[in-house]
């Protein structure tokens, strides 16, 4: 059966189907980010159990413990850098540098409304080992909804 | 800014996925420069022009 040309904006197809539709550019971002990410989580879990289970290291040892997840974030920032120069297409760069914005205003509104809180109330204390997942947490929010406006 | 890219595109009977195909961009992409929510880049810009043998100031025009 032939297939009749659309005058309309968006063609019919379904939320998922649109929401699956990445370029293999994307693709391959979404593969090191998640693997990137599964490092983060775990390795989050891991210290944090031990934290709670007496594992207190110092010195040397510290610091290398606490560089360990920063060592992951460092692997999704690269992965999302790699993706903004390997993606050759420019308006999935856009939504993708809008949706970083709005991630890196998420986490500056939150932190900044946390910190006059501490001030002014007596919210317990904002750990900054949070940070970067409420950045992803804003900018995964912002990447919904940008795709799902240009769906 | 304008452009007529769904007429064109209406013309040749070809669905936004076949344009997007022939230009190597997203469906995404097509559909947000046809309602005028991006604007293309100049080497994007050449390619539609190129891809339907025409100017880019007959595609796209700067009235708001």
């Amino acid at each position: 059966m032939e297939r009749k040309p659309s005058m309309e904006c968006k063609e019919k197809m379904s939320w998922s189907q649109q929401w699956s539709q990445k370029t293999p550019t994307a693709r391959r971002y979404f593969f090191r980010f998640n693997c990137a990410i599964f490092f983060f989580v775990a390795l989050s879990f891991v210290l944090g159990y031990l934290a709670l289970h007496g594992f207190h290291p110092r010195g040397t040892i510290a610091c290398i413990v606490a560089v360990l997840p920063a060592i992951a974030i460092v692997a999704a920032l690269v992965s999302g850098g790699m993706y903004l120069s390997e993606e050759t297409d420019e308006f999935q760069r856009h939504l993708f540098v809008q949706s970083i914005l709005w991630g890196v205003g998420g986490i500056m509104v939150l932190t900044s409304v946390w910190g006059y809180l501490q001030i002014y109330t007596h919210i317990s204390h904002f750990f900054t080992i949070w940070t970067y997942p409420f950045f992803l947490l804003f900018q995964a929010i912002a990447w919904g909804v940008l795709r799902w406006r240009n769906r | 800014m304008k452009n007529r890219l769904r007429v064109l595109r209406a013309e040749r009977e070809w669905s936004q996925a076949d344009l997007a195909e022939r230009l190597e961009v997203s469906r995404q992409s097509v559909n947000a420069i046809e309602t005028g929510k991006y604007d293309p880049s100049l080497p994007l810009a050449f390619r539609i022009a190129r891809l339907f043998e025409s100017s880019i100031e007959a595609i796209f025009t700067d009235e708001v």
